[in-house]
């Protein structure tokens, strides 16, 4: 990840804490602050890239252990306050961590593994986050009755659709592994389907 | 003249705060959300999981205003039904029994107990040293980049380290309860105030400022109802759930708790500090001074009649005020 795309979803995951210190009220009532905290990161962790550049000497884990390094700060702020007014947040968090470590760490490899399964990639953050988000907004504007129920699983697969619910004012935390395990699910099992696949050709590394 | 403003103070003192009026409503499957938009006043999401074919009837709470109380709310507009699925949603009816009745019932001095101010101590937010801890952590992390292995073993010291920071202390957005008595009733009120709390217990359910637009957030799992109340929109606003107890839970009966620190006030009108009080045992005898109970605990209360104060020891159970001690 980019170190603007990762001083950005740092900037963004900090910032609730930090209003609700300074203007002594909480920005959204009734959300997790640990569901404020990750929302950026299960968003942009994935982010596919246009030009890639391999740091000399770095591996996959070490591109995808930064950012883990700076959520976790953050994120032990965050289940700290949530625990301070009562709210149990650390089974869903540690999902959210897990599948933000997956999303990197598949971005890393799959990167590195050239062109084409850059492209996969980049097809599968695009149809998955933001993807599945519109598309659930496009339902929620349709008359009712209208919007099929058949698409309502597909929430389910989206890290970001499970963050935004998650961070909705009075969410029900009770449901939150069980959903997040069906991401962490979905994610590793791609990952490890596109890792399974034939080696990637050196000479398009870099392009 | 006298008669009539009194019965009309009676009528709009109880009702006219309350902001949980129950209602039926019945519900066809495939359903997975319904949402009853009660206009400015807020409204109700419910999610539930009804198949294709199964229906039902339940009551749900709405955060409508009534000023005239149960009796107005046949005039009030009914609450817009959109559904999430194929099914169907109705609002059939407001209940014939309100849980507000049960609260209307109870002796007024009861009812009319005085409140901790808007912010009853504690602090919202991160303590000042906990940010700065984050932000310290964060620079390190960045400088280690290199080394990530070195920054990730770092980032987890500090993420403990800030979690017990942002414990310390007591938030002022964690629910206060107090539990009121009086002598003879056989019945309680219990209280709780929060920027958040669960509906379904409120026989009456307030909010200031009066004016702030509610959202119940209810689930529907197995038959069982469960939720919060907030106001998304409305920064600062507090809730009140006001619960009446149909058995006085600290008789003897019932079992006492443990009082971390217990305020005694005779008719004479001298209060005295007990320290901490043991359920099972005696009294303990008076300390010193008037102690340092609360002045909202011990505002209002009547003259020439024995009063208890306490704190429960137990986190979270908040406070007791019993009169007729």
């Amino acid at each position: 990840v980019s170190r603007a795309t990762l001083l950005l979803a740092w900037g963004v995951s900090l910032l609730p804490l930090l209003l609700e210190t300074i203007e002594a009220e909480p920005i959204l009532p009734g959300a997790a602050r640990a569901g404020l905290v990750l929302l950026p990161w299960l968003a942009l962790a994935g982010i596919p890239s246009i030009r890639y550049r391999a740091a000399p000497g770095r591996g996959r884990w070490d591109s995808a252990l930064l950012p883990i390094a700076l959520l976790l700060p953050v994120l032990g702020l965050a289940l700290g306050l949530d625990a301070r007014s009562g709210r149990a947040t650390l089974v869903p968090a540690l999902l959210a961590v897990a599948i933000v470590l997956v999303w990197s760490l598949s971005r890393e490899a799959l990167r590195r593994g050239g062109g084409t399964r850059r492209r996969v990639q980049a097809a599968a953050w695009i149809a998955l986050v933001p993807g599945v988000v519109a598309l659930h907004a496009a339902l929620a504007w349709a008359p009712p009755g209208v919007a099929p129920a058949r698409w309502a699983w597909t929430e389910r697969c989206s890290p970001l659709a499970w963050g935004l619910r998650w961070t909705a004012a009075g969410a029900d935390l009770a449901d939150a592994p069980r959903t997040g395990g069906f991401v962490l699910g979905v994610a590793l099992l791609g990952l490890a389907l596109l890792a399974l696949g034939p080696r990637a050709v050196e000479g398009e590394e870099g392009a | 003249v006298s008669v009539l403003s009194a019965l009309l103070l009676c009528v709009l003192s109880a009702a006219q705060g309350n902001r949980s009026w129950w209602g039926e409503v019945r519900l066809a499957g495939p359903l997975e959300s319904v949402r009853f938009d009660c206009g400015a006043d807020g409204e109700v999401v419910l999610a539930t999981s009804l198949v294709a074919g199964e229906e039902t009837t339940l009551a749900l709470p709405f955060p409508v205003r009534s000023p005239l109380g149960r009796d107005g709310l046949a005039t009030l507009p009914r609450p817009e039904v959109t559904v999430l699925g194929a099914g169907r949603a109705e609002f059939l009816r407001w209940s014939s029994e309100q849980p507000s009745d049960a609260f209307e019932r109870l002796p007024v001095g009861l009812r009319a107990r005085a409140w901790p101010p808007a912010r009853g101590g504690g602090t919202l937010g991160a303590e000042p040293s906990a940010l700065l801890l984050v932000l310290a952590l964060s620079v390190l992390v960045l400088a280690l980049r290199r080394r990530p292995a070195v920054a990730l073993a770092l980032a987890a010291v500090g993420a403990f380290s800030a979690h017990a920071l942002a414990l310390r202390g007591e938030d002022a957005g964690h629910p206060l309860s107090i539990l009121d008595l009086e002598a003879g009733q056989g019945r309680g009120l219990r209280s709780s105030t929060a920027g958040e709390l669960d509906p379904l217990p409120a026989n009456v359910l307030e909010v200031e400022p009066g004016r702030a637009r509610l959202v119940f957030a209810l689930r529907r799992e197995d038959g069982r109802l469960s939720g919060t109340a907030s106001s998304p929109t409305e920064r600062g606003a507090r809730l009140v759930v006001r619960e009446v107890l149909a058995a006085d839970p600290w008789s003897r009966d019932a079992g006492r708790r443990d009082l971390a620190q217990a305020w005694v006030r005779g008719p004479e009108g001298a209060w005295c500090s007990h320290g901490a009080w043991a359920s099972g045992r005696p009294l303990p005898p008076a300390e010193t001074g008037d102690g340092d109970a609360p002045g909202w605990l011990k505002a209002g209360l009547p003259p020439g009649r024995d009063v208890l104060l306490g704190r429960f020891a137990q986190a979270g159970e908040g406070w007791l005020r019993q009169v007729g001690f």
